[in-house]
């Protein structure tokens, strides 16, 4: 490893173990009188889960001097852990705070919604290592990108759906499941948008925009159904297979079927 | 069962509505062995407005500490269920005195045992002292705040029958702007919002202006507020003292 990379790796492990201690701190160490160990279980997978979904992407679709390289593979994971845990620092501009959330208030919705946010926060970085590249750096830029919409798809579908309220404040479980999986199918098509071998800064911008445009109809999918899901819980509570697993189902499956219709990337 | 466990299901039963709002800080902060007193508390407070509930109010007890449960029991008489929202931690030379809540909260417990329906309408009790002063270093800083998260939301109410939401304080009425977060969210789903004194007869609509949005950015509002986080839960941690300054060396 090149003396930049290993100073960016030490930033990293810096950043990610800052993030993630903190993450499992807040977690973990609240009294089990505040809530139950097995409520907060997605709170612990979420690291897990994450690091292992990047491990999985980088060993199969990564650059071939990464793959076949150890260090590099610790290199890329570390940098994504640190890149997914600020990201999830961002969240409580949502309103959605995790750890609090589950550990402190006791509701399970935050919970599964936490864990859709950071699995989508790290598909966005994961696409970004995928296919040759010059260097560490160009991921940096690609996960920007890719992250960086996440974050808008969310806040324009939130301005008019209201999920993340539903899920923190009404602790709609159905809310929860569906915000979960809206965030990890628009997480996934970004990271397929910034996936593939570098050529320029440029030309990455520009198969982002081409590629990662159809998350903003899953973005109006999501106003839509969020809508009528607030609508429906003034009268009563709907099931949460109604409004959470079935159209969460959708979602991934139009993101896997958006992904599979691209093919490999160039 | 553990004492405090049993306290706080006095308090609030597992079956009631609204008994995923509670907040146990204080009860896991208080000495096991704490099982409650036989004694009755006598000396409930009046509540002249109590005529206004009528069933389909919610109540939101702003008031100082102890007299928040004082008047919490009071309203047991009247069908409402207490739902405990303090979220102080205990703590050497705190700034905030919770000591006299867990103490109310104690002998209160005798006087819950008579519970009241499951669907009971809430009165949420919260310390109108929670954001009061500025610690000094060295001291323990239990301010705290509430966020529409530590709240039913205003949907929820509505759909249980809930239209309006009665706040009692104890002058004049100026919700915290922490509060005002919560008040502004249920208004906006369409619930009445009333203020009263705690010994006036008449409660007002209470006119809600929405501040400083609270919520989306409570991370960065705590920084601002210098607010500090429980490990274990809650709000409260020592103040650092300020790191002492470099003396010049010499021989006394």
């Amino acid at each position: 490893m090149s003396p930049d990379e290993v100073f960016a790796f030490f930033i990293a492990l810096a950043v990610g173990a800052f993030a993630w201690v903190h993450w499992l701190r807040r977690s973990l160490a609240v009294s089990d009188f505040l809530s139950s160990r097995a409520s907060r279980t997605p709170l612990v997978l979420a690291p897990v889960l994450s690091a292992a979904a990047l491990l999985v992407v980088l060993l199969f679709f990564a650059s071939h001097d990464v793959r076949d390289s150890v260090p590099y593979l610790a290199f890329y994971v570390v940098l994504g852990a640190a890149w997914v845990g600020l990201g999830v620092g961002l969240l409580s501009l949502f309103g959605l705070r995790p750890p609090i959330d589950v550990a402190q208030r006791r509701n399970p919705a935050a919970g599964i919604a936490g864990l859709g946010a950071v699995l989508g926060l790290t598909l966005a970085f994961a696409g970004a290592n995928i296919g040759d590249g010059p260097g560490w750096w160009v991921v940096l830029y690609s996960s920007a990108l890719s992250t960086l919409a996440v974050f808008l798809i969310w806040m324009l579908a939130d301005a008019v759906a209201g999920t993340t309220d539903m899920v923190t404040i009404d602790r709609d479980f159905g809310a929860g499941i569906r915000l979960a999986c809206f965030l990890i199918a628009v997480g996934a098509i970004q990271g397929r948008a910034v996936a593939g071998n570098w050529v320029s800064a440029g030309a990455t911008a520009a198969d982002w925009l081409d590629i990662g445009w159809p998350a903003l109809g899953l973005c109006v999918f999501e106003m839509v159904v969020g809508r009528m899901h607030a609508g429906m819980a003034r009268r009563e509570s709907p099931p949460a297979v109604l409004v959470g697993v079935l159209p969460g189902l959708l979602y991934l499956a139009g993101a896997a079927a958006y992904s599979v219709s691209l093919g490999w990337w160039s | 069962m553990d004492d405090r466990q049993l306290l706080f299901e006095l308090w609030t039963p597992p079956s009631a509505r609204y008994a995923p709002w509670a907040k146990p800080v204080l009860f896991a902060q208080m000495a096991t062995g704490a099982a409650p007193p036989d004694s009755q508390v006598s000396d409930l407070p009046v509540q002249p407005w109590a005529d206004f509930l009528e069933g389909r109010t919610a109540v939101v007890l702003d008031l100082p500490g102890e007299s928040s449960v004082s008047h919490a029991l009071a309203l047991v008489a009247h069908g409402l269920q207490p739902v405990p929202l303090f979220n102080g931690c205990a703590g050497p030379g705190a700034c905030i005195d919770v000591e006299s809540i867990m103490m109310g909260l104690r002998r209160g417990a005798a006087h819950l045992r008579h519970s009241v329906p499951a669907d009971a309408p809430p009165a949420f009790m919260l310390d109108s002292n929670r954001t009061a002063g500025k610690p000094p270093p060295g001291s323990f800083d239990n301010r705290w705040v509430v966020f529409p998260q530590d709240f039913p939301s205003g949907r929820f109410l509505l759909a249980h029958g809930l239209a309006r939401v009665l706040v009692v304080h104890q002058q004049a009425c100026k919700p915290a702007d922490d509060l005002k977060q919560v008040l502004a969210a249920w208004k906006k789903s369409g619930i009445e919002i009333f203020g009263v004194e705690e010994a006036r007869k008449s409660p007002a609509p209470l006119p809600v202006t929405k501040p400083w949005p609270l919520r989306p950015f409570a991370a960065l509002a705590l920084l601002a507020l210098g607010l500090r986080s429980n490990s274990a839960g809650g709000f409260g941690a020592k103040v650092p003292l300020p790191p002492e300054g470099g003396r010049s060396g010499g021989l006394a």
